[in-house]
């Protein structure tokens, strides 16, 4: 008699029959919805917007039974209440707020193996400006929630993603892709630098003297303004080129240092130049600042990080982001420059105006300092 | 006889299986009946709004097991960061909480921020010292987390202190010897059965398995019971296992586990594909990870980036992508395993390239 032997083939095969047997076909994956829009050029949006259907549990109570069995009708039962959900979770608007018409007929899609509405909605906007989305759906039950957001223009198509902490997304229907990540990642340069009081106060700190002089132990007033001038370009050429260096550097990847160490150099890179007013050690400024500018460049790196860089258009991401910082940097300068020129010709000012402005930006220094060592 | 039972198992796993994934891809479509299932979930316990510390305390510590654990930290989070907002003098635990949240989602600069807020509060909260500890050694900084462990001295139990010392010793070079030091105060001290001593053995068997000791690491995650155990159990459990070449065990044994629950933890998932890749034509494993895959580059998400990475290098090879989602891995995490993870991208894609 032929004894009939388990071969590995019949045990590999009886673990996955196991399986499809036991398997429930629950298999919950991450909050997600997805967010499509066709526009045409007269301005017509066309939309379908698909959300979890345990999702939209949490937040109306949809699953009338709570058997976690949930049946179409007890879907439609709460259509109003859905339709109103999603109408106040999403904000489309250009010039002006595009008024969202949901269609009144709603589907049902899966997506890795879970049940989604897709709702319809249709507006008539004036998309002349750039597109602003305001999303807002399920961040409240779940921070973790991303929304995946495609919209098909008449030349070219647009996707992003809509995270808890990148809940608003702009898009320029006018220009073409390369601009819009161009546009996008320059107004964060500029955010960056001007959130950034670690930033300014650094470079406050340098100007801080760039209409004096220091003469036998004291500050007199530079009275010739080219001469102010000239000054401050080097010390912001310096500031650029440092910190463009290494901004470029880390984000392509080429420079890797924990960003703990960084912030900590960023803010004694403040209180230094702080200290060097009161006390002055280095008076050609120039070198100081483009050896403190390296660390700022991987700080502003930093943030380029947490933005995320797209991975077709990293060199252009680069690029608008460093010249957004210049920018930035710019509009600082020509806001405090001409006030530091009239501060510089008042007594008061090389008396002690300097030294208080100094020391009070070295406290904040110090407090950093030791919160991030 | 047998060519035929083959042949009719085959086909039977075959539509099973083509079940399965025809789930994914469906059209949008109105359903006929008003009694048609549209969706199904498993019915949570906790379903209602997160109202106290003492509930998201709970979905912390149901967090780490399988099941609920992204749903559960997701609650939590949304709860412990409004708290955060309108609570301008948050208690140690409320700060310790949202750290232990955002240390789950890898978001470990930040962590380290509120733990300090914490220990500023509280000096000799223990908890908050040992995480602090595990974020810098994840982090790299050995020196970091080797403080954090003497933080402790005088106020945490020596075994404890000794454990966390010897854990940060074993991630920076002193591996045998650590090791062994540990294995010889469990066994001198004989600790009751307490989370402590499950903490210390895992620590054991973590160790005996980096130092490829892969029969040491089975011996000391004999005491665990894998019904209940946490994800990290669970996880170093089937390492193990595919160290030792037991392809079988980790498929018969871990995947009831991860059936169990309506969420698949991606760490499960992965050592469930690279058993079955290695034990099994049938790609059932492989086509669910590889949706889970395909969701997370979706959503862009960079949480489970040590899990792609080896999805590419293991299951799916992709030089390119194992490099990418490596690099990425490296970016928060920089520990012996990360290292190993990238090191084998950087590998893989000099060989394609030298192709």
């Amino acid at each position: 008699m032929k004894i009939f032997k388990p071969t590995s083939f019949f045990k590999g095969l009886f673990v996955l029959l196991m399986l499809c047997v036991s398997y429930t076909s629950h298999a919950h994956q991450m909050s997600t919805s997805y967010l499509s829009m066709t526009l045409d050029g007269e301005g017509q949006i066309k939309g379908s917007w698909q959300v979890r259907l345990f999702d939209v549990n949490q937040i109306v109570a949809i699953d009338l039974n709570q058997d976690g069995q949930l049946t179409w009708s007890e879907l439609q039962a709460n259509q109003l209440a859905i339709v109103d959900y999603l109408r106040a979770s999403l904000s489309i608007s250009a010039d002006k707020e595009c008024f969202l018409i949901f269609d009144g007929k709603q589907q049902i899609d899966n997506h890795f193996n879970e049940g989604y509405l897709v709702s319809h909605f249709s507006s008539n906007c004036d998309l002349s400006g750039p597109l602003t989305i305001d999303y807002q759906a399920f961040f409240d039950i779940d921070s973790d929630h991303k929304a995946i957001v495609n919209i098909d223009g008449s030349q070219y198509q647009y996707s992003r993603v809509i995270s808890y902490d990148n809940p608003i997304l702009r898009v320029d229907l006018l220009q073409s892709q390369l601009l819009a990540t161009f546009n996008e990642y320059t107004y964060q340069g500029i955010i960056h630098i001007w959130q950034g009081t670690d930033h300014i106060l650094f470079l406050l700190a340098l100007l801080l003297t760039c209409g004096l002089f220091r003469k036998n132990g004291t500050w007199l007033a530079i009275k010739k303004p080219t001469k102010i001038f000239r000054d401050t370009a080097w010390i912001v050429t310096a500031f650029t080129l440092a910190h463009t260096i290494t901004l470029t550097a880390t984000a392509a990847g080429l420079i890797n240092l924990e960003s703990r160490w960084v912030e900590l150099g960023i803010a004694v890179s403040v209180l230094m130049a702080a200290l060097n007013n009161v006390w002055p050690v280095v008076l050609r400024l120039g070198w100081i600042t483009f050896a403190f500018g390296l660390l700022h460049g991987m700080g502003f790196a930093g943030v380029l990080a947490e933005v995320g860089l797209p991975s077709s258009q990293k060199l252009l991401a680069i690029f608008a982001f460093n010249l957004g910082v210049e920018i930035g940097q710019l509009v600082i300068l020509i806001i405090v420059l001409p006030l530091l020129f009239f501060f510089s010709q008042q007594h008061w000012y090389r008396r002690w105006g300097l030294q208080c402005g100094s020391l009070a930006i070295g406290v904040m220094a110090i407090i950093w300092s030791i919160e991030r060592f | 006889m047998q060519k035929n039972i083959k042949k009719i198992l085959l086909i039977c796993v075959g539509a099973c299986a083509f079940g399965l994934h025809q789930q994914s891809f469906a059209a949008p479509y109105t359903p006929t009946n008003g009694s048609d299932v549209i969706a199904t979930w498993q019915v949570l316990d906790n379903n209602k709004n997160v109202i106290s510390l003492e509930t998201v305390r709970e979905f912390i510590e149901q967090g780490q097991y399988p099941g609920e654990s992204d749903y559960r930290y997701g609650r939590a989070k949304t709860w412990l960061q409004s708290q955060l907002i309108t609570n301008k003098e948050a208690s140690v635990e409320l700060l310790y909480l949202y750290a232990r949240v955002l240390q789950h989602q890898h978001q470990f600069d930040d962590a380290l921020k509120y733990l300090d807020e914490a220990l500023t509060l509280d000096p000799t909260s223990t908890n908050s010292w040992l995480l602090k500890s595990n974020i810098h050694i994840v982090q790299g900084d050995a020196d970091l987390a080797k403080r954090a462990c003497l933080a402790m001295l005088g106020s945490a139990n020596i075994m404890v202190l000794s454990a966390c010392a010897l854990d940060v010793a074993s991630q920076d070079g002193q591996l045998d010897k650590s090791y062994q030091e540990l294995n010889r105060l469990y066994t001198s001290q004989g600790l009751a059965d307490s989370p402590e001593q499950q903490w210390i053995v895992q620590m054991l068997a973590d160790m005996a398995l980096r130092n490829d000791m892969p029969i040491a690491a089975e011996k000391h995650l004999e005491s665990f019971n894998l019904e209940t155990a946490s994800v990290s159990i669970l996880a170093l459990w089937a390492d193990t296992q595919l160290a030792l070449l037991k392809y079988d065990q980790v498929l018969i044994r871990l995947a009831p586990i991860v059936n169990a629950y309506s969420i698949k933890d991606d760490a499960l998932l992965l050592r469930l594909t690279l058993a079955e890749k290695a034990y099994s034509k049938l790609p059932y494993w492989q086509n669910i990870f590889a949706q889970r895959v395909a969701l997370r580059e979706l959503r862009n998400d960079s949480l489970h980036a040590a899990e792609l990475a080896r999805y590419y290098l293991d299951v799916n090879i992709k030089p390119e992508k194992a490099l990418y989602w490596a690099e990425i891995n490296w970016q928060v995490a920089q520990q012996y395993g990360d290292q190993k993870l990238l090191d084998r991208a950087n590998k893989l894609w000099q060989e394609t390239q030298d192709r």
